[in-house]
């Protein structure tokens, strides 16, 4: 007899709402915690214990307000959704997080994505240099690529214009590749 | 030589160990709020402001007819008692309906 295929995210969910089942929930939360942790590492700057409690507080509130979860969307992008304003809320704690850009700033000339970049560039290197990067850049290139939403969903789950993510995006990609060239061996 | 686009991606989609994250959350949920029976809160509104109705008319001066109160609402004669009872009672209702359509929303 084949092995029985795993539950898809809405059966696990339907589980939840309709027998009250805590094991299905903890197998959406194996399924969709490395990427969740992951996201919020990249926009904590690295801090692993802060991005973990913000990933744990993203998970509780999931499963508190789990019956507002329209099956329109993707579980993973409603997460993402909740990750993000988690990571806002914090951050407005401590300080004005800037989403949104400066006017009077013009955008860099596009990178090309397209060029390659030194095999060298480990995943260390890339956390090192997102670390400098704007709030507003870190976060739309942890919502394109990362959380893999499209610009538009990007602008939405930050709240911000969608050229604002296209243009954090575009900076965030050169300045990415400008530092991550600097290590390249001559 | 890898490009920006493919570098991130693998990022993104790289395993990150568990190490008992799941199990802290699991153990850090609350109790989930018992779902109450979706009729009772149709039926704890309405039963109000019939309960309301009733007591508005019982409570009413003498001689005063709820009938009479549409009657003269009808004719635009709004100022009598009767009248501003039933407009108590029909606002009264309508105040329960949009509490249902804003709950059921």
């Amino acid at each position: 007899m084949p092995p029985s295929p795993a539950p898809t995210d809405a059966e696990l969910i339907l589980a939840v709402l309709e027998r009250d089942d805590r094991r299905a929930f903890g197998q959406l939360v194996e399924r969709h915690q490395a990427v969740i942790r992951t996201v919020l590492r990249r926009l904590t700057r690295g801090d692993t214990a802060l991005a973990d409690d913000l990933a744990q507080e993203t998970f509780v509130l999931a499963w508190r307000n789990l019956k507002r979860f329209r099956f329109e969307a993707k579980f993973s992008t409603w997460l993402y959704r909740i990750a993000f304003n988690a990571w806002q809320s914090e951050a407005r704690k401590k300080r004005e997080v800037l989403l949104d850009i400066d006017p009077d700033e013009a955008p860099p000339p596009g990178p090309d994505s397209s060029v390659e970049m030194p095999d060298v560039a480990s995943r260390i290197d890339l956390e090192r240099a997102m670390a400098v990067l704007s709030d507003g850049e870190r976060a739309a290139l942890a919502a394109c690529y990362y959380a893999d939403l499209s610009h538009e969903e990007a602008a939405v789950a930050l709240g911000v214009p969608l050229g604002t993510v296209k243009t954090h995006v575009l900076r965030a990609k050169a300045k990415l590749k400008a530092r991550l060239s600097e290590k390249e061996p001559s | 030589m890898t490009d920006l686009d493919t570098l991130l991606r693998r990022d993104a989609q790289s395993p990150l160990p568990d190490n008992g994250f799941s199990a802290r959350v699991m153990s850090s949920l609350p109790p989930r709020a018992r779902a109450r029976q979706a009729w009772l809160q149709p039926a704890l509104v309405l039963g109000s402001a019939a309960l309301g109705s009733v007591l508005a008319v019982a409570f009413a001066p003498a001689g005063i007819s709820v009938l009479q109160g549409f009657a003269d609402v009808v004719q635009l004669r709004i100022g009598t008692p009767a009248a501003m009872t039933a407009i108590a009672m029909a606002a009264a209702l309508m105040v329960s309906a949009v509490v249902l359509a804003v709950e059921t929303e």
